[in-house]
């Protein structure tokens, strides 16, 4: 089906036709292919293999779904020195990515009521939804967004949203080197000057449940994480100051004619060494660094609705990891027998660094990064641990997929309480938008456990734990 | 000589598609079924005159006009008895000479009514029972809307209303399946009706973008229109907080049987 020649477990080839300049590798297990429409997502892994410089492969992961330009779910590699960086291949929301935090209760020890409490002051304390911004703080100034390039995460903990050991469960530290706000747009800077701290909408959301399953007892205990344990995930982006920086750039990279001879517009880019490109990647490392602070905001607001509600203490609340799962980064990596510096685009994909990588922080080097999955706000989500297989370039899933579109989800919940629906399905749901509800209905997306298993099959990653949602916000 | 039984009032109307608040200022509201712009006014008619009115005129295209609701009035302005809610045409066939071409047609064909005496005032009726006009007028609202059909109407009574000739037409815009982000075919007869349509179409999934309308721009390129719809995701962020993140550079102009492009576009959010 669909040209796919298998070469490994839950590996398969899409041959090389026409000018693209590699083939693509799509991870997946027949299941998947036989179940999910494959037919546009593989058409934009082959647009995506005819970018200048891409080493080995134009890569999908199982949860890969038809996006714009490159497919959500897609690794590209560029040599540093002759290939491209794609802002479409980043994506609007730089560094978007999810981070798994624990307590030290179980979600049984807090009863309904405190659930219901707990959630609504999450609620209060987060904004999420559209225009829900941060209300009461002080905008953003020139000399915040300054520090912010230059600190990275470094800059909320030290203000005080956080602690010090935050900082090393955040990929590369919670910083990317290289962010320069001159290459920004004042229209970015005033998009994000009251965002930080914010879920925004779509697909983001904040959600608490319980660790329903652990698979590797040793790994488990070395990141703190036991059955039954009361976990919150966070997933969001650079809001709004990162969707301008990717629209400024593809704009001025439309306007200098970059997307000629591409097959698609949206995959528009520069050689990385170029002015134009360089002036990209400086924009990008600034939102991604922007993203983290917001991300360790959020965890702020949560820790201090926990101490409030619960009366848990707010360092007691341990962050496991934050992974970026829309970025571009350089990384070295074995090609032919020799170590090369790469630009790795991950678009809706997750780094999957494994053991004794020097780019881990001491607490993973026996392990492996933890690699976050989440599911949809019903089944499950999991958190595995990366194997740093050199076929994807160290990446891994970054959730389940979608299998629906939002507007097929919308009308299939159409005259159903959906918060009720889910309500009785032991899953308490806050929004400020009904239609995110029905858009993010966990029908709309693909098992997680189905993407898990193709991962696991193509040693991308190992399971380490399973959860399960109980108390959900979505934007 | 008997003279022949007319019936009821006929006219010619135009129903829309919109976004209709989740409650209105009152509960005794005319039926969604009913609610339409009305073009002209036919009066009562013999049997021959109104088959004859089956045959009225199609607009010049099929392509269907959109504009937007701006506020409810009590009209008539004098000494109120109804509420209406305003509307103002931004794309489309003006109904003005739509309205002009239908009075001579009519008069061509020896159908005898009251000629209007006012210009054409866009505007939807959707309360006649004892209106409180100050309630409504202090709870206003701005929603799109696009015109689905062309219909001879003739009234039933009650604020009932029955369709006796429907020409359908072409809608702006229509939602499509889009697995990761939404997404539209937009049609116009120009880049700039395409801009304008697909900011008419964003604002039917987030009314605030209806306020920032951009009707005058000067356009001369698909990726203009892009690079423009992003200017106002962005002010809109920037104000009031947009659940879109961008338009993508995606998709190509097409031409469809009917002589207008159409666009897919895809929105990020």
């Amino acid at each position: 089906m669909y040209d796919l020649k298998e070469i490994g477990p839950a590996l398969f080839e899409l041959p090389k036709t026409g000018n693209m300049k590699v083939p693509g590798l799509i991870v997946a297990t027949e299941k998947l292919i036989n179940n999910v429409d494959f037919a546009k997502p593989l058409e934009q892994v082959r647009n995506v293999a005819h970018l200048p410089g891409i080493v080995n492969y134009s890569i999908a992961m199982p949860d890969i779904h038809w996006g714009y330009g490159f497919p959500i779910g897609g690794v590209a590699a560029m040599d540093l020195e002759n290939g491209v960086i794609s802002p479409g291949g980043v994506g609007y929301d730089i560094n978007c990515g999810v981070r798994l935090a624990i307590a030290p209760i179980t979600l049984k020890e807090l009863d309904e009521r405190t659930q219901g409490q707990l959630i609504y002051k999450i609620f209060d304390l987060v904004p999420s939804g559209v225009g829900r911004g941060q209300k009461n703080s002080h905008s953003l100034k020139e000399s915040d967004y300054e520090k912010i390039a230059q600190m990275g995460v470094k800059w909320a903990v030290e203000k005080g949203y956080g602690f010090q050991e935050d900082i090393e469960h955040i990929e590369s530290n919670g910083f990317i080197n290289g962010a320069d706000m001159s290459f920004i747009s004042e229209l970015a800077k005033k998009r994000g000057e009251k965002q930080l701290g914010s879920i925004g909408s779509g697909n983001h959301f904040l959600e608490i449940g319980e660790v329903e399953e652990v698979f590797d007892f040793e790994t488990a205990s070395k990141w703190n994480i036991e059955k039954n344990q009361l976990y919150l995930f966070i997933h969001t982006g650079s809001r709004g100051f990162g969707h301008q920086v990717c629209g400024d750039y593809l704009d001025q990279y439309i306007d200098k004619g970059f997307a000629e001879g591409l097959p698609d517009k949206q995959l528009v880019s520069a050689p990385i060494q170029s002015k134009d490109g360089k002036a990209y990647f400086s924009a990008m490392a600034g939102a991604a660094n922007f993203a983290f602070n917001n991300r360790q905001m959020v965890l702020h607001a949560v820790r201090r609705a926990f101490k409030e509600v619960c009366n848990i203490d707010p360092d007691s609340i341990k962050l496991v990891y934050d992974v970026c799962h829309n970025i571009a980064k350089i990384e070295e990596h074995q090609i032919n027998d020799s170590l090369k510096k790469l630009c790795v685009h991950r678009k809706g994909a997750t780094r999957a660094f494994g053991p004794k990588s020097a780019e881990l922080a001491k607490d993973f080097q026996t392990t492996g990064q933890p690699v976050l999955v989440p599911g949809d706000m019903l089944r499950a989500s999991y958190i595995l641990a990366g194997l740093g297989n050199p076929v994807t370039f160290g990446s891994c899933c970054h959730g389940a997929g979608r299998a629906k579109s939002r507007h097929q989800s919308t009308n299939a919940w159409k005259g159903t309480n959906v918060v009720e629906h889910m309500q009785k399905k032991g899953v308490r749901v806050l929004a400020s938008s009904k239609r995110t509800i029905t858009e993010e209905m966990y029908d709309a997306y693909k098992d997680v456990s189905d993407v898990v298993e193709a991962v696991e099959k193509a040693s991308l990653a190992r399971k380490v734990a399973r959860l399960r949602p109980h108390l959900v916000v979505k934007g | 000589m008997r003279e022949e039984k007319k019936t009821n009032r006929l006219f010619i109307g135009a129903s829309v598609v919109t976004v209709w608040p989740n409650a209105f200022p009152s509960e005794e509201i005319i039926k969604e079924r009913n609610r339409h712009i009305t073009i002209l006014f036919l009066d009562g008619q013999d049997d021959n005159s109104k088959n004859l009115l089956k045959t009225f005129p199609k607009p010049e295209s099929v392509l269907s006009m959109a504009g937007f609701f701006s506020k409810y009035i009590g009209l008539p302005k004098r000494s109120p008895h109804l509420v209406a809610m305003e509307g103002e045409m931004i794309t489309g066939i003006n109904l003005e000479n739509y309205r002009n071409q239908l009075l001579k047609w009519s008069e061509s064909q020896g159908i005898d009514f009251k000629k209007p005496k006012r210009p054409f005032y866009p505007h939807l009726t959707i309360c006649r029972k004892n209106p409180d006009i100050s309630k409504w007028e202090s709870e206003q609202i701005k929603i799109p809307f696009y015109v689905d059909e062309i219909n001879l109407y003739q009234s039933m009574g009650n604020s009932e209303y029955e369709k006796l000739k429907t020409y359908s037409l072409v809608p702006i815009f229509e939602e499509i399946s889009h697995t990761a982000d939404i997404a539209f075919t937009i049609r116009g007869e120009s880049l700039q009706s395409i801009f304008i349509n697909a900011q008419i179409a964003l604002s039917f999934v987030c009314n605030s973008f209806i306020d920032f309308l951009e009707t005058n721009k000067e356009i001369s390129s698909q990726d203009q229109i892009i690079m423009q719809l992003n200017k106002i995701i962005a002010n809109v962020d920037i104000e009031v907080g947009s659940p879109f993140k961008a338009v993508s550079f995606h998709g190509s102009f097409t031409k469809s049987e009917n002589g207008f492009y159409q666009w897919e576009m895809i929105v990020d959010v």
